[in-house]
């Protein structure tokens, strides 16, 4: 009985064209859109690239034309120096080809249009300069014999941070985006495992009615078309994952195979959250469905689908959340492959997903159990 | 105006769904400006706009007079965090920003620094190459620097890290000039990104709500039965978009009035300006929603249909990720998506751009007719899809097999 | 004595204040196509409910093949059919997909299940439609598809309720000739309804429901004999004096008259030769009259007698 059920179940499942479609084609879609929104924002943004700055001399300085001339032949120069007149560099400056203008004189000083990190960098790059014309002053007044040592050991190239690596993954932030999206997909199968309450319930549908009349047990009914549900949905997210890493080339770090497992599992355990969901209230199917996509789409929110800093944030608040929150947990146990190297917090959050997909199931397939009903 | 009242009941019978619906949406729109009253920006994950908002964890093993005072300088520049000492929670800390670099300050730093080996004196992790991570790599360096340079001029260890201290104190000559605009006090930044995730929010509220609705009358019985009516078919349409234009408004009064409890008030000024802003675009989702209910008759499909509208047009017009960061290529696209105008009328506003009437009056005019044209459209589609002819034949296909 | 395939002792199901069932009871025998009559709302539904153990109720106990009826009843819902008010298909499942699934939630043997779907296939006469999909049928043949799925597994009791609403007069035809075909075959048949022709035209005993209480029950003619009229005789007649209609109310067995200016309606109980004594009279005072036509009580006229309203409600 049980796998007469499951075949039917993929065989009406799979031809339930307009859903599956949609389930299938939504994520390409999204995927597309952003990766073509981000493009290579990453690269572009966050990274650094070396500050365009205009200089005006109003007196002659060649110490400063040294110091410039030393930065500008390192192998990522801190700025890129063109010398102008007033005018020109504050055209510049209007137009944002320079992110400040340099006014060389008795001191230096700086005009900037934004207070952004270019901005910072210069006043600190005028700062520096300060600092180390003062200490020589100061040197040359108390003791000139030392001025030599002084001067070279601010000329001295100094590295003082030893860099300890962190990860030996891609530490991207806009790949969060992905798993974001793949987590949704998961999410998104909740709608598949609403259907089967409403299917195997006598109050629900006709159909239902008709299931409970006949001699196959409910339970039997209803884990067959769990199975076949979430065979579907893992065919689902196999192909977003797919599709996302080798049509859209997003890297998910070098143990593919697992992310695969964690975004099926993550279909498994949306699928349960909608069976469950489905079963614990009496709304219309098409209520039910609305707000399962709503609470869905809350979830995706909570872990920073939309604002890419949502997930920080109730890191740094509310930490616990993190730790249940199922769009959070689907997506975190793909990023935790990326980013470490030992997979302790991976398993954990598989672990998590396997206990929420366990407890919802049994949660549904009890409530739904009651064989009679007050009214239909 | 029987059709209209229809609207209305059918609208009624779902008012509770609605309600929870938007309910939902709200709980993410607040959220997601309050923690933007720190301007609002992606880029601000990255690149922050004032020093202080550097973080840094120090973990200092050293304990003595110099390594405190080294604690002490970079204390009054930049923020400092207290971490766990856990590796998670700190490479946690440092994906999502929390802090930039955490630095460990080895036993034996004093010593080495009274000696001038200041090269990896201290241990650093950090794992984005971002301007933060740079600028505080060049400050640390520019730190040691001065201080051996001071030493070098004949001070001790100690009195080295106080005058290096207080030279690197002190601030430059920064002079500040605006060519954009400036922000305005009835309409600051941070309450600006409110009415930002509205581009969002209004229109995934609105198409998750309507359209059922919409859809409800749309089914087939119900349309054979108007169309067998006197009524003329545009006639239809127009009552069908004016209830939804009254359903849109409720929901957009909802938004409006939840935006006031976070303004701390009545609106003034410029912020009226950018609840017009707001209202049009709530048109402009109402008449998207119609048109869409016009071909679409399953419940699945348009929640479908609406996240790939609502967030596929959000991160392409600059809602979560900046315009400005935003490649060419994708503006050229997204011009021709009424969220990207909503975004410049915003950015306008909040001081971003340099505020000119005309110009926003102009952006507040291509959105509305985005409305315009989706209702046209709209008319149109309902006339050819639901005449009865079409509906005819949709029918004649199952007669004939009986 | 037949042995009782469905007894139902004093069931009580309430709904809040609202009685739906109130001591009602029924004792169904094997080989009987027993009709269940009423108007809507009388509470036929919520029998068949509770029969199937679906739904709950307050009092009262129900026994199948002889043994309680409960919902974990396994071998009791084995040999049960039941054709649901609403069409209970996949949409996504062809024809005979859904009737070989069906069929396999009680028969799990694959080559008597088989079997059973084609004999199903052909008793309602679907064979040219085994490849279509449920949105692609009319609804008189979406009906037979429900009855099949409900029937396919050859089951002792088939349960049918309200069967042929919204059905094309062929398909019913189609139906209510398959019903007695499977009640030949063998099966015992329940068969709700609130079309009384239906019910007079294939049950062997009836049962009328109002409000919850059995009003009546037997066999068609028990149940006619049970009212006071046996025959209504119609004359299409114009401009009939006082006196005349008085003269044929005294005729002996007619106990009712009724005119409305163009059709004279004279209600008689027993007696074989009514239409020709009041003929005669008409004849005697050289009236004209067109047609004439004479009826046998109905179910209908059972139910207004005994409930003062009628069976269906005028939009029938």
């Amino acid at each position: 009985m049980f796998f007469h059920d499951l075949k039917y179940m993929l065989i009406s499942g799979f031809r339930v064209k307009s859903f599956l479609f949609w389930l299938m084609l939504f994520p390409i879609l999204l995927g597309t859109l952003f990766k073509v929104a981000f493009g290579n924002v990453y690269e572009n943004d966050v990274l650094f690239r070396s500050i365009p700055t205009a200089v005006v001399e109003t007196t002659s300085d060649p110490v400063f034309h040294q110091v410039i001339d030393s930065i500008e032949e390192s192998d990522e120069p801190l700025l890129d120096v063109e010398y102008t007149d007033e005018e020109n560099a504050m055209k510049l400056l209007k137009e944002g080809k320079v992110s400040g203008i340099i006014y060389v004189g008795d001191k230096l000083s700086l005009s900037v249009t934004e207070q952004k990190m270019d901005q910072v960098i210069l006043k600190t790059f005028v700062e520096q300069y300060g600092v180390n014309e003062k200490i020589i002053k100061e040197t040359a007044e108390k003791d000139p014999s030392k001025i030599q040592s002084v001067v070279d050991k601010l000329s001295e190239d100094v590295s003082a941070c030893r860099d300890i690596p962190v990860t030996h993954g891609d530490p991207d932030i806009y790949v969060q985006y992905f798993y974001n999206l793949i987590a949704m997909v998961a999410m998104y199968g909740s709608v598949t495992g609403l259907h089967i309450t409403v299917q195997n319930q006598a109050n629900l549908s006709a159909l239902g009615a008709r299931k409970n009349c006949s001699p196959t047990p409910k339970s039997v009914s209803m884990l067959a078309d769990l199975t076949g549900s979430f065979i579907m949905q893992s065919a689902c997210m196999i192909l977003c994952v797919t599709f996302t890493h080798f049509v859209l080339k997003i890297d998910f770090g070098d143990r593919l195979l697992l992310v695969y497992a964690a975004a099926i599992l993550g279909g498994i355990l949306g699928v349960s959250f909608g069976f469950f969901f489905g079963a614990v209230n009496r709304f219309s199917l098409e209520a039910k469905i609305g707000i399962v996509m709503a609470v869905s789409m809350f979830s995706c929110f909570l872990s920073g689908l939309m604002m890419g800093q949502m997930k920080g944030i109730i890191a740094e608040h509310i930490p616990w959340l993190n730790k249940i929150n199922p769009a959070t947990v689907v997506a975190d146990s793909m990023f935790s492959l990326n980013m470490y190297s030992d997979y302790s917090r991976f398993i954990s959050r598989i672990i998590t997903m396997l206990v929420i997909t366990v407890v919802c199931t049994a949660a549904g397939i009890i409530i739904t159990r009651r064989k009679k009903y007050a009214n239909l | 105006m029987q059709i209209f009242k229809v609207f209305m009941k059918v609208l009624k019978k779902r008012i509770r769904f609605a309600m929870l619906y938007v309910g939902i949406f709200l709980g993410i729109a607040i959220p997601m400006s309050l923690n933007s009253s720190n301007p609002g920006s992606t880029k601000e994950m990255f690149v922050k706009e004032s020093k202080s908002k550097i973080g840094i964890c120090i973990f200092d093993e050293d304990n003595t007079p110099e390594s405190r005072e080294f604690t002490s300088y970079l204390a009054e520049k930049y923020t400092i965090k207290e971490l766990k000492n856990d590796d998670e929670v700190i490479m946690d800390s440092l994906f999502y920003i929390a802090v930039d670099r955490v630095i460990n300050i080895n036993e034996g730093f004093a010593d080495r620094l009274a000696k001038g080996e200041t090269n990896g004196i201290i241990d650093s992790r950090h794992m984005h190459e971002s301007y933060n991570t740079m600028l505080l790599e060049q400050d640390i360096n520019s730190y040691f620097s001065s201080v051996s340079a001071f030493i070098a001029g004949g001070e001790d260890a100690l009195s080295a890290s106080q005058s290096a201290k207080e030279a690197l104190l002190e601030d430059a000559d920064v002079n500040v000039i605006s060519f954009t605009g400036d922000e305005n006090e009835d309409y600051p930044h941070g309450f600006a990104s409110y009415y930002r995730y509205m581009a969002y929010i209004l229109i995934a509220a609105v198409v998750g709500t309507l359209c059922p609705v919409l859809m409800a009358m749309n089914r087939k019985e119900l349309r054979f039965r108007t169309n067998c009516s006197s009524l003329d078919s545009s006639s239809y349409t127009k009552q069908v978009l004016l209830g939804s234009a009254v359903f849109v408004i409720g929901v957009w009064l909802v938004f409006v009035i939840a935006g006031m409890i976070l303004y701390g008030g009545v609106y003034n000024g410029r912020a009226w300006l950018a609840v017009l802003n707001s209202f049009i675009y709530a048109m402009v989702a109402g008449s998207i929603t119609v048109f869409l209910s016009t071909f679409v008759s399953n419940m699945d499909i348009v929640n479908f249909i609406n996240q790939v509208i609502s967030l596929g047009m959000s991160f392409m017009c600059g809602v979560f990720v900046e315009q400005e960061l935003l490649g060419a290529g994708v503006i050229a696209a997204a011009r021709f998506m009424p969220a990207f105008w909503y975004i410049k009328a915003n950015m306008m506003l909040d001081g971003t751009e340099a505020f000119d009437s005309t110009k926003l009056a102009q952006y507040l005019l291509i959105e509305a007719s985005f409305a315009v044209v989706m209702a046209l459209l709209t008319i149109v589609m309902s006339k050819a899809r639901y005449n009865s002819t079409a509906l005819q034949k949709k029918a004649a296909v199952a007669a004939v097999k009986g | 004595m037949a042995n009782s395939v469905v007894k139902i002792n004093n069931l009580v199901k309430r709904y809040g204040e609202l009685i739906a069932l109130d001591h009602f009871s029924l004792d169904i025998k094997e080989g009987e196509v027993f009709g269940l009559l009423g108007p809507n709302g009388s509470g036929k539904t919520t029998t068949i409910n509770c029969l199937l153990s679906l739904l709950a109720f307050d009092k009262g106990d129900i026994e199948v093949f002889g043994k309680e009826m409960s919902p974990t009843a396994y071998d009791i819902k084995k040999e049960i059919g039941v054709i649901m008010q609403n069409v209970a298909v996949y949409e996504e499942l062809t024809v005979s997909e859904n009737i070989d699934y069906f069929c396999g939630l009680y028969i799990t043997d694959k080559e008597e299940r088989r079997k059973c779907v084609e004999d199903a296939i052909k008793f309602v006469g679907l064979e040219d439609f085994r490849k279509f999909y449920p949105k692609k049928l009319s609804g008189g043949l979406l009906r037979r598809l429900n009855i099949a799925c409900g029937i396919a597994h050859k089951p002792k009791l088939i349960i049918l309720d309200e069967p042929t609403v919204a059905v094309d007069p062929q398909s019913r035809n189609n139906i209510l000739e398959g019903i007695q075909k499977l009640n030949k075959q063998g099966a015992t048949i329940i068969y709700t309804s609130h079309y009384m022709e239906e019910v007079e035209q294939i049950c062997t005993r009836i049962a009328i429901m109002d409000k919850g209480r059995k009003i009546a029950e037997g066999t068609k003619d028990e149940l006619k004999r049970m009212i006071r009229n046996t025959e209504t005789v119609n004359i299409e007649i114009l401009d009939v004096s006082e006196n005349i209609i008085k003269e044929i109310s005294a005729l002996p067995h007619v106990y009712d008259t009724a005119y409305d200016g163009e059709k004279l309606t004279v209600y008689c109980s027993g007696g074989k030769h009514n239409l020709i004594r009041i003929l005669d009279v008409l004849q005697k005072h050289d009236m004209a009259f067109g047609r004439v036509y004479s009826e046998l009580p109905t179910l209908n006229d059972v139910f207004l007698e005994i409930t003062g309203k009628a069976l269906r409600d005028k939009e029938d």
